[in-house]
Formats: structure tokens, sequence, C-alpha cells
């Protein structure tokens, strides 16, 4: 009897042990990414691209723990993730705002399906058996030449995804580039959300008078950077290129943004800002991400002195709870917008997150009815001093 | 006998709950799936078989009563970044209690089957349900004054007469009273701290209506009238 009993406790340490190593086997390795949500591309360089997405109820399709690696270069770290924070639409007939990422979420019952007439030539990923978002490369044309003597072509690695909105359909899309840059945008598509009668606030589309409401939308992207992988240890500068008083020279001025700060753009001063981080050089200089806007002709401030409108861009410590740039959830103390997640806390040598804005007024034309054509605002994150030289 | 007993339960235990209760494929940052929302469910407090059937209830008038709790959604929890590799598996539910107008968040380990947390947060509101969205529309077609709005423009843009919400198409957006603080009227002025609609609404060939209506759902009630 006390045999068999030796024998029945053994079996079942035995079978406890197998049911636990199968456990602990089943958790991935890997687990900064979502399990399969990996995207890996290289270009035709050899320069490569490596990241992680997840698809979220609110802002859609998200990236993360972004690298980049030009031919022959080290792999580096440029993001620890990337997102379209928010986006607020102001009608121009005075119709309340709506804050479409958290009113109504660009992901979820909203993600569009794509098929393959959206992902020609490329490949699409699915969530939860939906395709929701289209991997692929493009021609970027040329990407260096020297007189007669060299030319070479490149292409750009493209993500995608659509969603439905009302009448409104927009695709996000991010560029990420042979030389490093990465170019998120937002494309607006669809039909025409809200029809009026009274031509003071949009555009006549029709004979009959029927007027198209202008609205504007200001897109708000979030990104958290993390270069070189370390994600404490960046720092914000300042560049403007000033004219002197007789304006004949433009004199560069760099100075650091210390604690959590909010600026404008000055296309006078040339002005914008790097990522920089205090440790990694190339070898010689600290490598460093710029900002680039490449829409900003419809820039503005709310028409309700939102101050979070007040400012193009801001620049925080990172938080967790700091996710969108407006109507953020306030649970644990969190700001409610990205005006209020600047407290005053250092950004000397922190983890670094950039909210960027960009402001679209969008006047209906009669080509708008039934179809609006694509319409895209977009910025670009330009690597300043990644390389000692031009790696390709 | 004992030890074979308490070690057979044991085994039991392993062999049937753990494997059910872990779903362990799933890392830290994977989608919550169907079955896992199905199980993070069981733990809201929200009676969601009783809202369900209000829902879709045939007496409209019924629906007018604002429902104590309305289940809103699972997403996964959002974890510190230095929390991501953890191997946790939690969820957060979302449940709106008309009650007191407040946001119940519950985290939910889906590998314990066990309630981290449930936190109370007034002033959050997040998008409508499907249940919200047809109680919001059954307010308007039980509003004299508003269905006459409503379905006025109808005729004039199909030429039919609106006799049911299934001739429409509508969606809705969460309302705040700061989204348009130079109009807002006085009955929308508690939109934030209560629970409120737009609604968008368009003809089944997508025309968009002028009219667009504000609810207050917490009281159950149309508080404005957007017409331009």
């Amino acid at each position: 009897m006390l045999i068999n009993k030796i024998k029945f406790i053994k079996l079942a340490v035995i079978v406890l042990g197998l049911v636990y190593s199968g456990v602990a086997q089943a958790i991935p390795a890997n687990t900064s990414c979502p399990t399969g949500q990996v995207i890996q591309s290289t270009l035709t360089t050899g320069a490569k691209w490596t990241m992680c997405w997840q698809a979220r109820a609110e802002e859609g399709i998200v990236l993360s723990n972004i690298r980049y690696q030009a031919s022959g270069q080290i792999e580096r770290w440029v993001l620890g993730e990337m997102s379209l924070s928010q986006i607020q639409r102001n009608y121009d007939d005075g119709s309340p705002t709506q804050y479409l990422v958290t009113d109504s979420g660009l992901g979820g019952s909203n993600s569009i399906a794509l098929t393959a007439n959206d992902c020609v030539g490329g490949s699409l990923k699915s969530v939860a058996g939906k395709k929701v978002l289209c991997q692929n490369t493009k021609d970027a044309g040329i990407i260096y030449k020297y007189d007669a003597e060299q030319a070479v072509s490149g292409k750009v690695l493209s993500l995608s995804s659509a969603s439905q909105i009302g009448n409104h359909s927009y695709i996000q899309e991010w560029l990420f580039h042979e030389n490093g840059i990465i170019q998120p945008r937002i494309g607006l598509s669809g039909m025409l959300d809200k029809i009026g009668s009274d031509a003071r606030y949009g555009w006549p589309i029709q004979a009959d008078g029927t007027v198209g409401v202008g609205f504007v939308d200001n897109y708000f992207w979030r990104l958290d950077f993390e270069l070189g992988g370390n994600d404490g240890n960046d720092v914000v500068m300042q560049i403007a290129n000033n004219l002197s008083v007789n304006r004949d020279t433009r004199a560069k001025n760099i100075t650091a943004i210390s604690t959590e700060s909010s600026r404008n753009f000055s296309p006078e001063s040339k002005r914008t800002w790097v990522v920089r981080d205090s440790i990694e050089t190339n070898g010689f200089a600290p490598i460093s991400y710029e900002l680039v806007l490449l829409n900003y002709a419809q820039q503005a401030v709310g028409q309700n002195a939102e101050p979070w409108l007040a400012k193009d861009v801001f620049f925080t410590r990172y938080k967790s709870c700091e996710r969108f740039a407006v109507r953020n959830p306030t649970s644990n103390g969190c700001g409610a917008d990205v005006s209020q997640f600047v407290s005053g806390d250092s950004l000397n040598s922190a983890d670094v997150v950039v909210w960027n804005r960009l402001s679209y007024h969008h006047l209906p034309r009669d080509e708008d009815d039934n179809l609006i054509g694509t319409q895209w605002n977009q910025f670009k994150l330009l690597p300043r001093d990644w390389h000692r030289r031009n790696p390709l | 006998m004992k030890i074979i007993k308490q070690i057979s339960l044991l085994l039991l235990q392993v062999l049937f709950v753990l494997p059910w209760a872990s779903h362990a494929s799933a890392n830290t940052l994977d989608p919550i799936s169907a079955e896992e929302i199905s199980r993070a469910m069981l733990f809201t407090a929200a009676p969601t078989t009783n809202l369900q059937a209000r829902a879709s209830g045939a007496d409209d008038a019924q629906n007018q009563e604002p429902p104590t709790l309305e289940f809103l959604g699972v997403k996964a929890h959002r974890f510190e970044k230095s929390e991501q590799n953890n191997g946790y598996r939690w969820a957060d539910t979302l449940v709106y209690d008309y009650a007191t107008d407040e946001l119940v968040t519950t985290v939910i380990n889906l590998a314990t089957n066990s309630v981290i947390s449930v936190e109370r947060t007034r002033e959050m509101q997040p998008p409508l349900s499907e249940n919200e969205l047809e109680r919001a529309m059954s307010i308007v077609f039980e509003d004299d004054e508003e269905l006459s709005v409503l379905a006025a423009e109808f005729k004039n843009i199909t030429g039919e007469t609106l006799t049911s919400k299934q001739q429409l198409q509508y969606k809705a957006f969460t309302f705040f009273a700061d989204s348009m603080p130079n109009i807002v009227n006085d009955a929308s002025k508690a939109c934030g701290a209560q629970r409120c609609a737009q609604i968008l609404i368009y003809s089944a060939d997508r025309i968009s209506f002028k009219y667009s209506p504000i609810l207050n759902l917490s009281a159950g009630v149309v508080t404005q009238r957007i017409s331009h």
C-alpha cells in the first residue's frame, strides 16, 4: 500500500511538472510585441526597419519598438511608440466639437476591413480575423543623385490602415524610408458628413443650394522617443536660424528645453526641434531626430481658446496614463489634455514624448459630391547625425 | 488514503482548471480574445443580461428609463513600459453607472480570474455602446416635437414618410458641454458630468441630415437640437 502511495505521488509530481513546464514554454520569449505582430522589412539599399504593431479601439493601429538599421550600420531604436492620439473636428457652423479618437474610435468596429484592392502588391495583417493593416513597399524614386555619375532609386516601407467614422473615411499611413526618415500621415476621404443651407459656413455643392459645411480637423500625433534603446536619456533642443538685423546673414541658435514645454513652429526663424540622445553618438556627434512639418499652411489656434490648440508642439516626460492629446482619462490624477501634461517635469535626460499637431481646414467643393478626393496631412521625423555620413 | 484524495483533487485542478484559467499562449500585449472578453464580463458589476434585454425590448417607452448599469466594453490593460514583458494577462472592463454618473473600471487578472482593482471616476465618458445608441434614438422617436422635425427632413430627402428607426442610419458621439461653449443651452450644460450623446443621422443612401439632436441619457431627454 505504501509503495502504491509513493508511486502515485511520483506520478503526480511528474504530471504537475509537465503541466507547469508546458505553461512556461507557452509564454513567448519576446513579449515586447503582441504575438505575431512584428513588421520587418529590408529595402533596396539594405536598410532595415523592424517594429511591432497593434490595433486599439481608440487610436486604431499603433506602432511600437521601432528600430532602423542602414546597410552596414548598427541597428538602433528610434521610437518606443507612435500613434495618432486625437482628431479634433470643429465644423464651421459651430456644431459641437468632435473628438474622433476617444468619442468614436479609429479601431474596433470603425476599422475598415481591408481587401486585396487596398493593398496591391502588399500583405494584409489581421486581428481576430479582420484584415486591418497593409504592409507594402512602394517606389521612392531617386534617393540620391550626383551629376551624371550616380542615380540610385529606392523603396519605402508603407504601413496603412483605414477607418470609417460617419461618412468620413480616414487612411492612416506610416512611411519608413531608406535613409531613416519616418513619415506619419493621415488621409481624409469618404463623403461629406455635414450638409447645410447657410453658404457662410461652407460651399454650395449642388444646384439647389445644398451647402457642404466646412470643418477643421486637428490631428495630434504622440511620439514616444527611445533613441538608442535607452528611454531615459533623451534631451530636446530647439534650433532657430534667425536673420540678422540687416537681414543679410542667418545665424543658428541652439537652446535646450530643459522642462516640459509647448512651442510654436516659426517659418520666419526656421525654428524646429530635435530629440537627441544624451549619451550615444555616431562617433563624434550625438544621434538625434528632427521634427519637420510638411503641412503648415492652415495651422491655427482653436476657435474656443482651447489651451491644447494654443501651441503646435508639446514636449513632455513619459507617463503611461498620458495617452490622448485631448479627452485623456483623468483617473489617478492624470491630466485631461496635453496642455495639462506640461507640468514642470524635467526633460534633462528623460524619456521624452513629443505631441505634434497639424491643422487642416476642409472647404468643400463640387468635386466632393459625392466622394472626397483624399486630402493628406503629414510630417517627417528626420534623422540628424544618426550616421557619420550618408549611409546609402 | 487522505493524501491520495488531496493529490487527486490537486491533479484535477491542475489538469482542468489551470489550463482554462491561464490560456497562457497569449502574452501581455496580445489583443483580448473573445473568450477572454466573455470571461472578463463575468467579473463586472453590470447585470448585462438585463441591459441587453432592455435594449432589445419591444417596448420603446421602457427604453427611455435610464438603466442602472451599462456595460461599455473590455480592453487590454495598459501597463507601464517596464511591465510590458511581465507576462500578465489583465483586462479592463468599463461599466457606466447611471445611478451615480460614474465610470466603473474593473481591472481583472485573466490568468487567475480575479479582480485586481475597481475604480469609480466622474466626468469620464467613453464611446457609447450600441444599447445606448438605440436608447438615444428611441428617446427621439418618443418625443413628438423632435420626431416631427426629423420626419419633415426625412420627407424632404427621401420623399417618404418616416415610420421607424429602421429607415435611418445613425451614429452618435459622446457629447460634452464644453465642446460648443458659446451655444450650449442650459439643458445641455450638465453634459460631461452626466452622460450625453449627439446623434448624427443619415438616410439609407448616406445623405446626412441637418437635424442632429443632443440627448442627456442620464435624464432620458433631448436637450438641444442642432440644425443649420
